[in-house]
């Protein structure tokens, strides 16, 4: 493979692997409004909010540093775009609903009305993640050394 | 445009009509651990990441700085509006009204008044 695609699936895959894990971070160390944040979009039943806010973080900061590390590349590929198009599905209802909530993407996020922008954004990094997933080649990873 | 399917190595290299059904069981029994080993991948990310949620939720609720004396004692606490009134009558410089009943006094670590303030 060309240098000039390794490098472009290269950088996709660091600027995607980069924003889970400042995504997965800032919920990690705000994890008493991410679970308000969960309740607020209304969605999941009562029994569900704390551990999907619990796990969440979690699981988006260990996406971003498997695609970073280019370690299980794929796998975080796939989990990425199930995560992605699970915000999507959720940021899509309450637009619907016509609901005023903060979209909670990064954390604490004190602008509100912003669930156009937070979809703008989720199709984008779902786009970057769906590029990472179907390509046979995961260029400057520890999947090339290791595997 | 190519295939996605072929593209992504789900689909043979000419159809899967073009191989017999052997090597079509051949091709599967080669995809198979490959489909097998990612989903694996994927569940072992998710309990990773309950497992790190579940143990950082206890440890933070472990390590939670207790709270000052200070603050309990304002919390449990509250200066009454007409003080001035009551401390002029009693002769104390500072009253107040104790709000959550005894034990948040106590957990406030305020004195127990003896003697003849005991009745206060």
């Amino acid at each position: 493979m060309k240098l000039r695609p390794r490098l472009l699936l290269l950088s996709l895959r660091l600027v995607l692997g980069g924003v889970m894990v400042w995504a997965g971070a800032t919920k990690i160390f705000g994890a008493a409004h991410f679970v308000d944040t969960v309740a607020a979009y209304d969605i999941l039943p009562r029994l569900l909010i704390t551990p999907v806010a619990v796990i969440l973080p979690w699981l988006e900061l260990f996406v971003g540093l498997g695609l970073l590390l280019g370690l299980w590349t794929r796998s975080n590929a796939l989990l990425a775009v199930l995560l992605l198009s699970t915000f999507g599905l959720a940021l899509i209802i309450n637009l619907y609903r016509d609901v005023d909530i903060s979209c909670g993407c990064f954390g604490v996020d004190p602008s509100r009305g912003s669930l156009n922008t937070a979809l703008a954004q989720d199709s984008l990094l779902l786009a970057l993640a769906l590029m990472v997933l179907l390509s046979r080649h995961t260029p400057f990873s520890l999947d090339e050394y290791l595997l | 445009m190519k295939d996605l399917r072929l593209r992504i190595g789900l689909k043979p290299p000419g159809g899967y009509r073009a191989l017999g059904a052997t090597q079509f069981l051949n091709w599967v029994s080669c995809k198979a651990p490959e489909i097998l080993r990612q989903l694996l991948r994927t569940g072992i990310i998710i309990w990773l990441s309950a497992l790190a949620g579940i143990l950082f939720t206890v440890w933070s609720h472990l390590n939670q700085p207790s709270p000052s004396i200070e603050s309990l004692a304002a919390a449990a606490i509250k200066p009454l509006a007409e003080k001035r009134t009551i401390t002029e009558e009693l002769g104390y410089s500072e009253v107040y009204i104790l709000e959550g009943g005894w034990p948040a006094w106590q957990k406030a670590g305020l004195p127990l008044a003896v003697g003849e303030d005991s009745g206060i």
